[in-house]
């Protein structure tokens, strides 16, 4: 009998938990859930296809390989379409942004004032691209829970170099996993929506391979498709250098 | 016409009743009638020239441009003025009817700072410099580069613009004037919350807004001048009549018509504009000469006896073949501005033509029908005639000085044929806003700060992500900034130039392929690259603007374009000058130095340097002889030395592998004026590396013969840098920044070629022409359209004002089956216009669309007055048998109407003269003198032709049996 109770208690708690994820939790543990949820691997790659639609719905393809280690190193190069292929943009970490461009061989690095502009002609800044801890920037305030997904609003930290008043994000309670970011301009207006779809389970992570990110006031988005999704190859930190931002693509 | 002037009088409440209905109708329908000052609009859409313009607005957003000024008494940069520039750049972004807007808080900026390559923005909405140094770098960085002062920012720094790029007219709801007009409810609203500092203030300038406030001074004009004219009117018509029904009733058959045509614009969806905003004053005009000559014999039959209706049935026997021939002219002289290249002009004739025979229906319909009540008039027995003494002695004098009134218009044909030639063709169109007010003062800022405002736009079709085209372009802006009143050209081909200047260190467009692509990725997607070239990139712009409003320059200038347009190749041969042998590829280098010479010549000219010839020998000398010295030799393996040891190196090389590789490359660098390629340095490596892969060999190469290339070409063009730079006494880093990018085509190893020169060269299917491009260039902007407007102007005018007289003259000698008469009536008409044009070459104003107008509404006006005098003298001749008797009548008589009707209609385009802007001025003035001097010329040259040529017409042996039989009856109802 006794062991019925403790077995009845603890489903019970069960439910409660699975029911109700965020009781006990504060907005920033979630948020820092989701960010470890983002970061969860120690290295990954993956082959990314780029479709740029504007508002006559005209498609623009493009094709780039992206390499991630910890929260910081990432690194961008395009492999299509062939007037560009070799052009590439590194991370090392928020002040240290580099661009290659193959046809002058040279790396240059890129002042962090640039980072609100568009990155090659997408719809993801500088600043979105090399995002991959909110909490760093942010502060998670006004949770709430509604379809299986909390609700966030994120405010910039007094600190952050920053260029959105605030972001909304939605992310799946079960498993932390990012669904939705929205992108608020200093007006409070709504520029720029992120969907994040396709979720799979890849080696034990969480990944969305699908990200549509679309800038309101022009009826322009760009959407990217993973695929060739590899995490934990230990990848070492020199992979992330101006030497590898250089390397021919094969 | 008996026959209908009875059933108009049998049906006259029936025809009282349906004019009011029909008034009342479309009346309604003036409701509608909308106001149209988009300039775009004006002008004839069948033109080539004007599709052309309106494609290339359809494609590229627009080719308007409309620029806010804000002008500070002090600074431009301070925290609060650039603020309110982000302020209202991001309100206008949002203004329906605008497709771009460019400011110093929005314009895509390239630069090398501290922290590295900027893609970026030279302050954000929310990164407005505050403090007085970050102030004052701001505003050295801006007025530093060529892109924005003289575009954004003047170079006193004074004044910011803000570029608006107004929607093309094919777009739907992109009625400018309505923009506009947004334009300022927006910057209202902005500065409602913003400060604007006491000591600035905001300016609108550019074709649009000027059209705009034309339109608005012309309606201010005439809601304010328009009721002084009538009161003129309706004073002289009581001064004439001395009857309140000699006013009244003209003046309801003016305003019915009136109502009618603009309620007929309103059926058929058509706007007032700037001109057909004048058009109710002009029909004011002639409309109510129709009515004064009906009231005038209406009168005199009253006066004679007759009772209303008897008096209305012989007013419109005997006035209603002359109302209607006249209408039938004066209808004639509008139509013939159908011919106009303005679809303005065409507009207001068709529309000026229909209200004139719209009056003469309202004349011959409900004048008569409201004259048979004879209202307020008691028929007397007195004789008008006999009240105008002074009109008999006038007719008596001209009786008498037949001769000297016949020497005095010859004298005054030869003195109008003098001044002829004298007429100004060089118009000055912003004398249409009143001097000294707001929008006058911005064009003179656009003029004096920004080099105009009028964009000239230079169409490329071909692929403009070739750098062949792209380096054209760049060539093309060069060439557009030595054209007088041309100026701040710009293209992919700068922008190409400027970013790879922040990438590379030169201003110049990369000679590769790959180059442009990269480069181009950097600025992908940015609204103001669109506005430079089509989506698939087919399709480019060259953009200037146009430092002047005077016709003449303009058309000056937009020839030179043109000229210089046709010298350009059809196709460009890319050659590789590897693949030529050493003779060739000298050559070929002869043929870069030339271009890259002219190039400079224009830089030169437009910096307003002089141009020395031995000088530039000597340049041209040090540029193809130079040879890599030894200092060049050391630079070039200092520079490889230290990319070897950095972490840039595309591999790790010990220190004795760099010894060996720098010793190998030493011995192969190139001496003469070639590019080494990266398979010659990679073959280098792999002879001083044995062992060295391939792969990594080439991955090496191409940034070790990239070092190689630009330390060489430093050296090539460096002294000749320097001694270009002593010619300029300023010696600026941009001087020497432009010099060093159009000389640094010469060390490129592609050379882009007229292809003709290039097969004559090398012949067909040489291996070293490795693509062949092909390019069109035209000018399709709005000066072209001008241009064209400009050249037909005088031919137009001729043809139309030729058209007028002929069909005038055949249409008088088929009625009066005397060509005589014709030739006599058209006879002071066309000195009226003589007069005119030769008081417009005295006094110095200007031929244009306009101002050749008036020739048209002088025979519409003066014919009248000639069909009325002509057919009362013969009347009046026939009836006495005495030409002094019937010329002195007809003065006292048609004379009085003609008179009457000249001083109403000519005191109220007099008032004209105290409208804002000088075009309605003009207008006004050369109206009033036109009607004038016609009136006089219909009471004295023309009657002395009448007397001296004695055409048989008037004697009576004419076979008119309907005038001969009109004239019987009347004398038997005098009798």
């Amino acid at each position: 009998m006794k062991l019925f109770k403790y077995i009845l208690s603890l489903n019970l708690l069960l439910i409660v938990f699975i029911t109700l994820p965020a009781v006990g939790q504060s907005p920033d543990q979630i948020l820092a859930k989701i960010d470890s949820v983002q970061n969860a691997f120690s290295d990954m790659s993956a082959t990314e296809q780029m479709k740029l639609i504007d508002e006559e719905n005209r498609v623009k393809k493009r094709v780039v390989e992206i390499k991630q280690k910890g929260k910081e190193l990432r690194m961008v190069r395009f492999r299509e379409p062939a007037d560009v292929r070799g052009v590439g943009f590194l991370r090392l970490d928020s002040d240290r942004l580099y661009l290659y461009l193959p046809a002058f061989r040279k790396v240059r690095r890129i002042a962090s004032l640039a980072t609100n502009e568009n990155f090659m002609g997408t719809d993801f800044t500088y600043e979105d691209m090399s995002q991959s801890v909110y909490a760093d920037d942010y502060t998670a305030r006004e949770l709430s829970t509604q379809q299986g997904q909390y609700r966030l609003f994120l405010e910039p930290k007094p600190s952050a170099d920053v260029n959105y008043h605030h972001l909304v994000i939605l992310a799946d309670t079960s498993n932390y996993v990012l669904r939705k970011v929205e992108f608020y301009d200093r007006e409070e207006e709504k520029i720029k929506e992120l969907t994040i779809d396709n979720i799979e389970k890849i080696d034990g992570y969480w990944m969305g391979k699908t990200m549509r990110m679309v800038s309101l006031d022009e009826n322009h988005k760009t959407v990217l498709e993973l695929s060739d999704i590899q995490f934990d190859q230990g990848l070492s930190d020199s992979e992330f250098s101006d030497r590898s931002l250089k390397r021919p693509i094969r | 016409m008996l026959r209908l002037a009875d059933l108009i009088i049998r049906y006259r409440w029936w025809i009282i009743a349906s004019t009011l209905l029909l008034t009342v109708i479309l009346g309604w329908k003036t409701l509608s009638v909308s106001l149209n000052a988009d300039f775009s609009t004006y002008l004839s859409q069948d033109d080539p020239a004007v599709q052309k313009y309106n494609r290339i607005g359809d494609i590229f957003g627009g080719n308007d441009l409309g620029v806010v000024l804000l002008n500070s008494d002090n600074e431009v940069f301070t925290q609060a003025n650039l603020d309110l520039i982000g302020q209202l750049t991001e309100a206008y972004e949002e203004v329906e009817g605008i497709s771009y807007v460019t400011s110093l808080s929005n314009v895509i900026d390239f630069r090398e700072t501290e922290w590295g390559l900027e893609v970026g923005r030279l302050y954000g909405p929310d990164r407005v410099p505050s403090e007085d140094s970050a102030l004052n770098k701001l505003q050295n960085y801006v007025l530093g580069n060529e892109r924005y002062y003289g575009n954004l920012i003047s170079e006193d720094s004074r004044t910011a613009a803000i570029l608006l790029q107004f929607e093309g007219s094919g777009k739907a709801g992109s009625n400018q004037f309505n923009t506009s007009l947004r334009i300022k409810d927006v910057t209202n609203n902005v500065l409602d919350s913003a400060d604007l500092e006491s000591n600035s203030k905001l300016y609108f300038g550019g074709l649009p807004f000027l059209v705009y406030n034309m339109t608005l001074l012309i309606s201010e004009n005439l809601s304010t001048l328009i009721p002084i004219m009538i009161f003129l009117l309706v004073l002289v018509l009581y001064l004439g009549f001395r009857h309140w029904a000699g006013v009244v009733f003209p003046m309801i058959v003016v305003s019915v018509s009136v109502i009618w045509i603009t309620g007929l614009m309103g059926t058929f969806g058509l706007e007032f504009d700037l001109l057909t905003g004048i058009m109710p004053v002009v029909l004011l005009a002639l409309g109510s000469a129709d009515g004064i000559h009906l009231m005038k014999r209406y009168y005199e039959l009253r006066n004679e006896g007759n009772d209303s209706k008897q008096a209305t049935r012989q007013t419109f026997k005997q006035m209603g073949t002359p109302i209607a021939l006249t209408t039938i002219t004066t209808t004639v002289g509008f139509a013939s501005l159908f011919v106009s290249d303005f679809s303005v002009i065409k507009q207001f004739g068709l529309l000026t033509a229909v209200g004139v025979i719209l009056a003469l229906i309202v004349t011959l319909t409900l004048l008569p029908a409201l004259l048979s009540f004879g209202i307020g008039f008691k028929p007397g027995t007195k004789n008008v005639k006999s009240e105008y003494h002074f009109l008999d002695r006038f007719g008596f004098r001209v009786y008498k000085h037949q001769k000297l009134i016949l020497a005095g218009s010859l004298g005054i044909i030869v003195l109008a044929v003098i001044a002829i030639p004298k007429i100004e063709k060089d118009v000055d169109w912003s004398l249409c806003l009143a001097r000294g007010s707001d929008p006058y003062h911005a064009e003179m800022m656009l003029r004096e700060k920004f080099e105009g405002s009028l964009p000239v736009q230079v169409v490329v079709d071909g692929d403009i992500k070739d750098p062949a085209i792209l380096q054209l372009m760049h060539r093309v802006e060069r060439r557009l900034e030595t054209i007088p009143e041309v100026g701040k050209p710009s293209s992919m081909g700068s922008v190409m130039a400027e970013i790879n200047e922040v990438m590379n260190g030169r201003y110049q467009v990369p000679e590769k392929q790959q180059g442009v692509s990269n480069l181009w990725f950097l600025i992908e997607g940015e609204d103001q690259i669109e506005r430079m070239v089509t989506p698939e990139s087919d399709m480019g712009l060259v953009q200037a603007k146009m430092g002047t409003w005077h016709t003449g320059t303009l058309v000056t200038s937009v020839d030179s374009i043109n000229r210089y347009l046709e010298t350009l190749p059809e196709h460009l041969s890319a050659v590789n000058l590897h693949q030529l042998d050493p003779p060739k590829r000298q050559l070929v280098k002869q043929k870069q130095l030339q271009l890259a010479m002219q190039e400079l010549r224009w830089y030169f000219s437009k910096e307003g340097i002089s141009w020395k010839p031995d000088f530039m020998r000597e340049v041209q000398d040090k540029l193809l002889n130079f040879t890599a010295g030894r200092s060049t030799r050391d630079s070039v393996l200092v520079q490889l030395n230290r990319y070897l040891a950095s972490s840039q190196a595309e591999i790790v090389l010990e220190n004795t592998e760099r010894a060996q590789v720098l010793d190998r490359i030493a011995e192969d660098l190139p001496i003469n004026n070639i590019q080494v390629t990266a398979r010659e340095v990679s073959h280098m490596l792999e002879s001083a590396l044995l062992g060295l892969p391939e792969e990594d060999a080439d991955w090496l190469a191409g940034s070790l013969a990239n070092i190689i290339n630009t330390t060489i070409g430093r050296a090539r063009i460096l002294p000749a840098i320097d001694l270009l730079s002593s010619l300029n006494p300023e010696n600026d880093e941009n001087f020497r920044e432009n010099v060093k990018g159009i000389l640094w085509n010469v060390n490129s190893n592609i050379a882009f070629l007229d292809s003709k020169m290039a097969n004559k060269i090398f012949g067909d299917k040489h291996p070293a022409v490795i693509r062949e491009v092909p390019v069109s260039i035209y000018q399709a902007g709005m000066p072209q359209v001008l241009k064209g407007m400009e050249e037909e102007l005088v031919p137009t005018q001729i043809k139309s004002l030729l058209t007028a007289l002929l069909f005038v003259l055949v249409l008088l000698a088929i009625i009066h089956k005397s060509t005589i008469v014709a030739l006599i009536a058209i006879i002071p008409i066309s000195l009226t216009i003589l007069i005119n044009f030769g008081v417009m070459g005295y006094l110095g104003i200007g031929l244009d669309s306009f101002t050749a107008m008036i020739a048209s509404i002088a025979i519409g006006l003066g014919i009248d007055t000639d069909i009325h005098f002509i057919s009362r003298y013969r009347d009046e001749l026939i009836a006495s048998g005495d030409k002094l008797q019937a010329l002195q009548e007809t003065i006292k008589t048609t004379g009085m109407s003609i008179l009457i009707n000249a001083l109403a209609v000519g005191l109220g385009f007099l008032v004209l003269l105290f409208a804002g802007g000088q075009h309605i001025r003009r207008f006004g003035g050369l109206t009033s003198l036109t009607v004038l001097v016609s009136a006089t010329l219909s009471l004295t040259l023309l009657a002395v032709l009448i007397i001296w040529l004695k055409p048989k017409y008037l004697v009576g042996h004419s076979t008119s049996d309907d005038i001969i039989e009109t004239t019987k009856e009347k004398r038997h109802e005098t009798i």
